[in-house]
């Protein structure tokens, strides 16, 4: 684990907040009138985030909602045509102040699962979703 | 003496006939007349009551119905891919066009990683199109030109500028929900009372605590029912059952389909909204409005969103009840000051839409949710500069990129800022 993280990780959580919203100034241009917060994640360190949706019977769904979300923001992705998902958020922070969510119409949510990588290092994060 | 009374005095004095001027609806007003601009007399007024009237009326014209059709008359303007095109004959585009940004260069799509996009477009009445087409103003070239000799910005003289658009010029920025053609499509509502707000950070519709359904089949005078949903990972129980008939919406055709699903954001927000492409049949349902007169003043900065209480919200105050269907199910917000009248704490105006601003983040007491069209507008400068962090009140040149000697003031349109965005029509 860096020096930083561990900093990180002792911040009070309204200090969290404070470091995470300005993290998310990043790069943005009105004329796409558009605010993506994982844009920012070029400017420093990044979490990735990655998984899938399958079903129960382990069939890979596309077009599932992933939200991500954090005390200052929800990050937001939908599952490609593979089922899968990658996302680079910009900050880093630890897998007990995120939570993920997901789901399709017309399917019911079985499972949203968070799982870090083995060890100490904060990414990458794998969350899958489980669908019926 | 009312409320409406009042509005109604002022409105039938100077603002009127500005009002019938604005929108290309009656011969242009033009700056000529001799008379103190009425809208900076408005402005500098505070009076946040008249301002309202004023913005309802812009709203009860922008709505009515074309003369020669059964299409509002904001159909007829101008897309920004027309407004950006080399070509000045490329054929019309059908209403509402490309999505914003959808001719970028690749190098500048947003390329909508994280977010949750809906599906907008930009529109330019008549004279706002004309104005940047005759003055060339879509090419970065002429952009480059007016650097050097562009005539000095009447406020920061270090600077230079485009000059005014004419008093009749307005630009509308549109926000749309893709609609399935069948069943009931899960929409989220903001609510300025959802105890899930972050104050301190952004929020997305996905943030938001209430929801609805659209339903096609559902009759608009038929009672709510409700319907369980589930939307971006939530459940919302016995949420309400609301006809599409309530909202102003378009039928997609399958090339209008396929279209919205090259653009990034637009795909993206169909896969949210409905977990599928939209396709022919489908419907996008407007959700949301930016409109910007260039009337005098700062200019008339007024927003709309789609509200399921919008007889009952604090931001339908003041709209005529002659506004019809679905516009009456709109609310409103409107600035003609960075800073005027103050909030309630003090602190300068806030004006927002939660569909365009809220997902943005912020600092020193301002987010999205906290934030100001004029504020924001304001800084629109070339060559282009990041819109955030979102701040409001009058702007610090000093410390400010967006002001720096030796830009181009952009007459507060921030698509003008960013010519090399444009597509290759």
């Amino acid at each position: 684990m860096t020096t930083a993280t561990t900093r990180l990780h002792s911040l009070h959580p309204a200090a969290t907040v404070t470091i995470l919203a300005l993290a998310l100034q990043g790069t943005v241009h009105a004329g796409g009138y558009t605010y993506d917060p994982s844009s920012a994640h070029e400017r420093g360190p990044s979490t990735v985030y990655f998984g899938s949706a399958r079903t129960t019977e382990g069939k890979y769904v596309s077009g599932v909602t992933i939200v991500i979300t954090t005390a200052a923001v929800d990050f937001v992705v939908a599952t490609d045509d593979a089922g899968r998902f990658r996302l680079e958020l910009p900050m880093q922070m630890a897998v007990s102040d995120v939570t993920a969510r997901c789901s399709k119409p017309g399917m019911t949510v079985v499972r949203v699962s968070k799982r870090p990588y083995p060890g100490k290092d904060l990414t990458p994060v794998e969350v899958n979703c489980l669908l019926k | 003496m009312g409320r409406a009374a009042v509005g109604s005095r002022w409105l039938t004095t100077r603002a009127a006939v500005l009002i019938a001027a604005l929108l290309h609806l009656s011969p242009a007003l033009g700056g000529s007349s001799g008379h103190a601009d009425p809208i900076e007399e408005l402005r500098l007024s505070a009076n946040l009551e008249r301002q309202r009237d004023l913005a309802w009326q812009l709203f009860s014209r922008l709505t009515a119905l074309r003369a020669s059709g059964n299409t509002p008359s904001f159909t007829d303007w101008r897309n920004e891919a027309e407004l950006f095109a080399k070509n000045s004959d490329a054929p019309r585009m059908a209403f509402p066009g490309a999505p914003i940004g959808a001719g970028f260069l690749p190098s500048m799509q947003p390329k909508h990683l994280g977010d949750a996009p809906i599906v907008t477009f930009v529109h330019y009445n008549p004279d706002a199109y004309a104005f940047v087409r005759t003055h060339g103003l879509y090419r970065k070239q002429r952009l480059d030109e007016l650097m050097r000799t562009g005539a000095r910005d009447p406020r920061f003289p270090d600077q230079r500028s485009i000059g005014e658009l004419p008093r009749t010029a307005a630009i509308m920025m549109t926000g749309w929900w893709p609609v399935s053609g069948q069943g009931v499509t899960p929409l989220p509502t903001w609510s300025a009372t959802d105890r899930t707000i972050r104050l301190a950070g952004g929020n997305s519709y996905t943030n938001w605590s209430s929801a609805v359904g659209i339903d096609p089949q559902l009759s608009e005078s038929a009672a709510n029912p409700s319907v369980d949903l589930v939307f971006a990972g939530r459940t919302f129980k016995a949420a309400p059952r609301v006809s599409l008939q309530r909202f102003y919406h378009v039928r997609l055709s399958q090339g209008t389909a396929a279209q919205l699903m090259r653009n990034p954001g637009a795909r993206k927000a169909a896969l949210i909204a409905l977990g599928r492409p939209v396709r022919e049949g489908d419907f996008l349902a407007l959700v949301a409005l930016h409109l910007a007169t260039l009337a005098g003043g700062k200019g008339v900065w007024q927003t709309h969103w789609w509200d399921l209480q919008a007889a009952s919200s604090a931001y339908g105050l003041g709209r005529p009840p002659a506004l019809p269907t679905p516009w009456s199910n709109y609310v409103m917000d409107v600035t003609l000051d960075a800073s005027l009248p103050r909030d309630p704490d003090g602190s300068p105006r806030t004006c927002f839409n939660p569909w365009f601003e809220g997902a943005f983040p912020g600092e020193r007491g301002s987010n999205g949710i906290r934030s100001n069209c004029l504020s924001c507008h304001d800084r629109a400068s070339y060559p282009r500069t990041d819109f955030l962090p979102i701040h409001r009140g009058e702007p610090d040149p000093s410390k400010d990129p967006a002001y720096a000697a030796g830009r181009l003031r952009t007459a507060r349109i921030w698509a003008l800022a960013n010519p090399e965005t444009a597509p290759p029509r």
